[in-house]
């Protein structure tokens, strides 16, 4: 019953995207007031019925209507209440109706909330999204209907896909589609200027604020992709360069090429032709990424929905390009850059010429990494792999890139080849980053690196990281004393400068944390209860075998491990496998612990099934992991600072062209 | 200055890139550094730093994204023991290698092969790399460019030269 409502939902949402579409093509062609409005309003009518489309599945899930299929197979009855209401997006349908609703929703708000400044595109903007939209909508009344009836109802469903019982797992598909479908605004109003033929000033404050936004989240996102993985796997690593995980890191590296870019088009008024580009880019990769995931071309320990839906999303891509593309050639002229007087040359301009390089070209590798197999098997007829160690070879060079041009970059002037200070900052830091980068060995531990090849890379990776953080620090300080130390006015004009500054502190602590990596040790042991043994100055004791607990619908089998350093106890921590009712299959529950420097992993590999006395464990330690995630946390609130920043654009630079021309 | 040592830290970069890959073909000898004893394991044990590189190279058939050397899966303790019994035969890691290439295919590999087709994975990605930066040197950093603004845009000179003109004025009334 509730399910025919459901579909009948979708239905009425297509129609409207479908109306949406045409009068904001009508609208825009014809310049025509109303039919712009009726077209936001479809937009906005299409968000309300995806939000009550949502909320009839999710009090489909919380009723246990097992008549639906989509909650038959994701959920049963013994699922806790927020696994319940996240089983929403456990599978393909779900997942795919999540990434409509987002869509509209954001659509919504970027229609709503436009400056006055673009209200001449919004036709072109509306109609981008509601192509978009309208084609996904499509997908989900004919492929990926969630609302598909399983009559007669089970009496239990066959329950949620146990890896995905996790608090990471339940926030992260949501925040990742957000991130994916924040894109979707830049890329409509790319696609809007190029349509309308012109940039101006309110189209590069949205299209900024947006792409921050959606960096923001992606940031957020990938990295709880990470964490999830690290806390749930059992492999000890975070990022393994698996093909769903690069297909989420490409529109990241994107997205921030587009912020990039933004910011030489703000402050010279050229790259603006590459900004769209970009912003294209962003949003077609992110598309690409739902649709390396939901198509089963490349296996993956993310993919949790496969589904004939595949080659729709490619003909969708494929004529996604095409589209883009021509639209691109046929107006691409008409976007000029600004008559500004002297550009490039020695500069920051150019400087941040080459971080668009290094983040393209890094895309490109890991574009080609992840497709690969796939035009390889096909031309050649041969099967390969590319796996971690392909991309392992290449990302070294990016980062040493990164870093070094991020250190020298930011002491860069636009249209100058002066660097006030440049020489006293760089050399002060050479000297201020032999004391920090020696704390960080000395405290990392990473003589204990047992090859020498990676010895040599992590000393010459930390000295440079802290030589960057010298850098950037004397930046700052540069720029505070030009200001004679006035921090409200710092506060209040240069928030753009500082969360810039604080998202690069963060790349910096990122990178000291990726370098832990060089030093992972691990040991593997088996033994009965009360032994012990030793491993990185740590002792590991099993007191007491396997004891068996109930937490919620999983069973654990928990062996309690006490790590001792020296004579005292240091931690106590618990490793164990859960084990489902609804699957005859064991997870792993890691035991982590350690402190800011290393993390102790524990995996209960195995354990004397009969009288649960001896259990084999598997210990990792895994140097600076928290590096990485503290890191994040301070790139997500350098995004969050720059998003605050109200001065930029509040004037307009160049003139709003294009009136209505109102026909009643 | 700065040019200078943007151009070393490149120039350094790729050379260090080659001198990688070298190493990558030759077997690094077996460090005394492992400490540990397995005592399920024979003559080779798991913590050996020339089995290690050998397994980590190779790709666990079941699983997705790992090597047999992080996974437990059968078929990758399987492809374990085999390396250990070619170590024992005493050949070095290319010929490990090249024995589980001719049985499995390049499949079994975690990397592409360096050759046929296949090379075009690692060409493509190391001259961008190379030539990028050549490329941006050429196109952007030795260009200045100056566009001429047919005095449409009010820029200092012009500012300048209306105050100029002002005071004139003023001083003429």
């Amino acid at each position: 019953m509730l399910a025919n409502y459901g579909f009948y939902l979708i239905f009425l949402a297509l129609c409207c995207s479908l109306y949406g579409f045409l009068s904001a093509i009508l609208a825009a062609y014809w310049r025509h007031r109303r039919f712009y409005n009726s077209s936001k309003l479809a937009l906005t009518a299409t968000c309300m019925l995806l939000i009550s489309a949502a909320v009839v599945l999710w009090v489909g899930l919380f009723q246990r209507d097992y008549g639906i299929a989509y909650v038959a197979k994701n959920s049963s009855n013994d699922l806790p209440m927020l696994y319940t209401f996240t089983a929403f997006w456990s599978s393909l349908e779900g997942s795919h109706t999540l990434w409509m609703l987002l869509l509209s929703i954001m659509g919504t708000i970027a229609v709503w909330t436009h400056s006055k400044d673009n209200e001449h595109i919004m036709p072109y903007v509306l109609g981008s999204i509601q192509a978009v939209l309208g084609w996904m909508l499509y997908l989900a009344v004919t492929y990926s209907d969630p609302f598909v009836a399983n009559l007669p109802a089970p009496p239990n469903g066959r329950g949620m896909n146990e890896l995905l019982q996790n608090f990471y797992m339940a926030i992260h598909p949501p925040l990742l589609f957000s991130g994916y479908t924040a894109l979707a605004v830049p890329f409509a109003y790319s696609i809007a200027a190029l349509c309308f033929g012109d940039i101006t000033e309110g189209w590069l404050k949205t299209v900024r604020r947006w792409s921050l936004f959606a960096f923001v989240l992606l940031t957020a996102a990938i990295s709880l992709g990470g964490r999830w993985a690290y806390v749930e796997l059992g492999w000890a690593g975070y990022w393994a360069w698996d093909p769903v995980e690069n297909s989420s890191f490409m529109p990241w590296l994107m997205c921030t090429a587009l912020l990039h870019s933004l910011l030489v088009q703000d402050k010279l008024g050229h790259l603006k032709r590459l900004s769209i580009v970009l912003a294209i880019a962003a949003f077609f990769l992110s598309y690409f990424g739902t649709f390396l995931t939901r198509s089963g071309v490349v296996s993956s320990v993310h993919s949790f929905a496969e589904s004939p839906i595949g080659p729709n999303y490619l003909y969708y891509l494929s004529g996604l390009i095409l589209i883009s593309t021509a639209i691109y050639a046929f107006r691409a002229p008409s976007i000029l850059p600004a008559d500004t007087e002297k550009v490039w040359g020695f500069s920051k301009e150019s400087a941040l010429v080459v971080t668009q390089f290094l983040l393209l070209s890094f895309a490109a590798i890991i574009f080609i990494g992840t497709v690969f197999p796939i035009v390889s098997e096909a031309l050649t007829q041969q099967r390969i792999t590319v796996q971690a160690p392909y991309f392992n070879m290449f990302a070294p060079w990016v980062g040493l890139g990164t870093v070094v041009g991020i250190a020298i970059g930011q002491l860069m002037r636009y249209q100058s080849s002066q660097m006030p200070y440049a020489k006293q900052v760089i050399f002060g830091s050479v000297l201020f980053a032999i004391p920090l980068s020696f704390v960080l060995i000395y405290l990392g531990e990473v003589m204990k690196t047992p090859k020498t090849v990676n010895l040599i890379a992590q000393i010459v990776g930390l000295y440079l990281a802290s030589w960057a953080i010298g850098c950037l620090c004397g930046d700052l300080f540069i720029k505070l004393k030009d200001l004679r130390f006035q921090w409200k006015l710092f506060f209040k004009r240069n928030l753009a400068y500082f969360g810039a500054w604080v998202a690069h502190i963060g790349v910096m602590i990122a990178i000291i944390g990726f370098l832990g990596n060089y030093r992972g040790m691990e040991t593997r042991k088996t033994l009965k209860a009360g032994e012990s043994f030793e491993f990185f100055d740590y002792r590991f004791e099993v007191p007491d075998g396997i004891k068996v607990k109930t937490e919620q619908n999983a069973t654990l089998f928990a062996a309690h491990v006490n790590v001792y350093r020296g004579e005292t106890l240091y931690q106590s921590m618990e490793a164990a496998q859960s084990r489902y009712p609804t699957k005859d299959q064991t997870f792993n529950e890691i035991g982590i612990g350690g402190n800011f420097w290393h993390d102790i992993y524990i995996v209960l590999v195995d354990f004397d099934k009969t009288d649960g006395k001896r259990v084999t464990l598997q210990v990792n330690i895994n140097p600076t992991v928290r590096f990485v995630w503290t890191a994040i946390v301070i790139m997500c609130l350098g995004g969050v600072i720059a998003l605050f920043d109200l001065y930029r654009g509040n004037k307009s630079r160049d003139a709003v062209a294009g009136a209505w021309e109102v026909k009643a | 200055m700065i040019r200078w040592i943007f151009a070393i830290v490149l120039g350094f970069s790729n050379a260090w890139l080659g001198a990688q890959s070298a190493s990558e073909m030759t077997l690094t000898p077996a460090a005394t550094e492992d400490t540990l004893k397995n005592p399920e394991a024979g003559p080779v044990h798991d913590y050996d730093l020339k089995f290690r590189e050998i397994a980590k190279e190779l790709r666990c058939p079941t699983c997705t994204g790992l090597s047999v050397l992080e996974s437990d899966a059968s078929f990758s303790l399987q492809i374990k023991s085999q390396v250990k019994e070619q170590m024992l035969m005493g050949k070095d890691k290319e010929q490990v290698l090249t024995y589980f290439v001719d049985r499995y295919g390049p499949w079994i590999l975690r990397e592409p092969p360096k050759q046929g087709f296949n090379l075009l994975a690692w060409a493509v990605p190391i001259a961008l790399l190379c030539l990028g930066p050549i490329a941006i040197w050429l196109l952007v950093w030795k260009r200045n460019v100056t566009v001429s603004t047919h005095g449409v845009r009010a820029n200092e000179p012009i500012i300048a030269e209306m105050q100029e003109r002002l005071q004139q004025l003023r001083k003429g009334n």
